[in-house]
């Protein structure tokens, strides 16, 4: 069964940027244009990923983090935005609250998304920041 | 009786004297200022005790010396006057025509003015430090802001910057490779990832005067170099300067606040690309030695130099050789404070027509930054 990654970012071209990427990858990528949505989808879907921007209208980042969390203590989640010294006190609070995540400082090539992500998933080795493929 | 009456009248005439003579005495000997008589030849004729403290000499050493100093009528000058085992003395002196024993002389007047100097030059650096930090204040709130601009410009080119590399990285992926648009999609790619260069180099700068409270760290001199050369790679290509610089192995790791000596690298290489404008070679060289506690690191171009009589201002903040607009002249000023902050310091020679070169000694050990900075 195909893997499930969730990606969160108010950005269209963000979000199509992660689908293309995945686009003939063994994941599946679903994508929520608010924090609000992704956290629905959180409901009804259990995610082995999920990546999640920071600036967004209505729920930020770190409130859906926060509500991610409630759900599912163990899911890998990657912020990945531009503005995280904007939010470095909320940040910072959520990890003294225990809340586990990973920061990825946008912008993302390509070749990094993958690497992280088959290392998440597969447990591979990346080197140098490239994911090695036999 | 008469013989009487004249005795009388000297008596009364002696006594006369003797009143205006103790009372001339008391004028000479108690006046706080230093009195010299000056023959016509320049020997010190006589001296009062006041210019005897002056000296620090006896009246018999200073008499029949020769006094040494130009006589100027009417004027009031400055000297300065060399004294044994003691500081010299700053002294005021206005000189007046007398006669002295019959003969024409000069009485000169000295007032000593050693300590209301020391006050006015104290008073002087402190203003000139006031100034100083006034202008980095101001620089700072300025850099401040401009900060906040490019840092928020540069936030926001992040997602369509991202948005790009991967839509060009699914365009390659599905572009066979002899199609002619591949190598244009990978030179797409490439321009894309010198702008995503471009922006985080702006953002490393534009948070450089936010971040006031920056923690000294060990970093690698030749990492910082190469991110303030590639900011400046469009001026270097366009002014087809060549740059010299030792390889990264060759350049030392250094204790140091990251931002501000990128911003004194930055600021050097601006000032030797300004220098190189109408040279016709263009050269920089970055040089860096270990010279026991301290590493050197040199940044020397070969463009039109600084003239000498500059040369000793170029540090002064607001001081600029640059045209209206070209420069604050206040660049060196900060790159000066940066490098003090590090316990280090900047130097600078240089030769009209030929070049300058702009030195930094940067301690290698942390103790003696602290020591140096407190």
């Amino acid at each position: 069964m195909s893997k499930h990654i969730l990606v969160i970012d108010d950005d269209p071209n963000v979000r199509k940027s992660f689908s293309l990427t995945f686009e003939d990858s063994a994941y599946h990528v679903e994508t929520a244009k608010s924090g609000e949505q992704g956290v629905e989808k959180a409901k009804s879907t259990r995610f082995d990923l999920i990546f999640l921007d920071l600036k967004m209208p209505g729920m930020n980042g770190v409130e859906a983090l926060r509500e991610l969390r409630m759900m599912d203590r163990d899911v890998p989640i990657y912020i990945v935005t531009a503005f995280h010294k904007e939010f470095f006190d909320q940040l910072q609070s959520v990890s003294h609250d225990g809340i586990d995540f990973d920061l990825l400082q946008k912008p993302v090539s390509p070749e990094k998304l993958l690497s992280i992500t088959v290392g998440i998933l597969e447990g591979s080795v990346s080197i140098g920041g490239c994911y090695v493929s036999n | 009786m008469r013989n009487l009456e004249n005795i009388t009248e000297r008596k009364q005439a002696d006594n006369a004297l003797r009143t205006a003579e103790n009372n001339f005495h008391n004028v000479i000997n108690k006046n706080a200022d230093g009195m010299v008589v000056i023959d016509t030849n320049g020997i010190i004729r006589f001296t009062n005790p006041a210019a005897q403290v002056l000296w620090g000499r006896k009246e018999e050493e200073l008499k029949g010396q020769l006094f040494g100093f130009s006589i100027e009528e009417g004027e009031t000058i400055e000297l300065e006057i060399v004294r044994r085992s003691r500081p010299p003395a700053i002294v005021e002196m206005s000189v007046a025509k007398i006669e002295w024993e019959d003969e024409v002389s000069h009485l000169a007047s000295l007032r000593d003015i050693t300590e209301r100097k020391r006050a006015e030059d104290d008073l002087k650096k402190a203003y000139y430090e006031l100034e100083k930090q006034t202008s980095l204040l101001a620089q700072s709130e300025k850099m401040s802001a401009i900060g906040n601009l490019v840092a928020g410009v540069a936030h926001e080119l992040n997602n369509p910057m991202m948005s790009i590399l991967h839509f060009i990285n699914y365009c390659l992926k599905h572009t066979i490779k002899d199609d002619r648009r591949y190598t244009i999609l990978e030179d797409i790619k490439k321009e894309t990832e010198r702008c995503v260069d471009i922006v985080q180099n702006l953002l490393t700068f534009s948070h450089m005067e936010k971040e006031g409270e920056e923690e000294f760290q060990e970093l690698n001199c030749g990492v910082l170099l190469d991110r303030v050369l590639k900011l400046l790679a469009y001026r270097i290509e366009k002014q087809d300067v060549i740059v010299k610089k030792p390889s990264a192995q060759e350049i030392p790791t250094i204790w140091m606040k990251e931002n501000k000596i990128q911003q004194v690298f930055l600021n050097l290489l601006n000032n030797a690309l300004d220098a190189m404008m109408d040279s016709e070679k263009k050269e920089i060289r970055i040089e860096v030695h270990d010279i026991g506690e301290f590493y050197e690191i040199t940044f020397a171009d070969i463009g039109c130099g600084v003239p000498r009589k500059e040369i000793q201002r170029i540090f002064d903040p607001f001081h600029t050789t640059k045209p209206v607009g070209k420069g604050t002249g206040l660049g060196l000023s900060i790159c000066q404070s940066i490098v003090d902050d590090h316990g280090g310091k900047l130097s600078c020679e240089s030769e009209p027509g030929k070049g300058t070169q702009f030195k930094i000694l940067m301690p290698k050990d942390r103790i003696i930054q602290k020591e140096s900075m407190k």
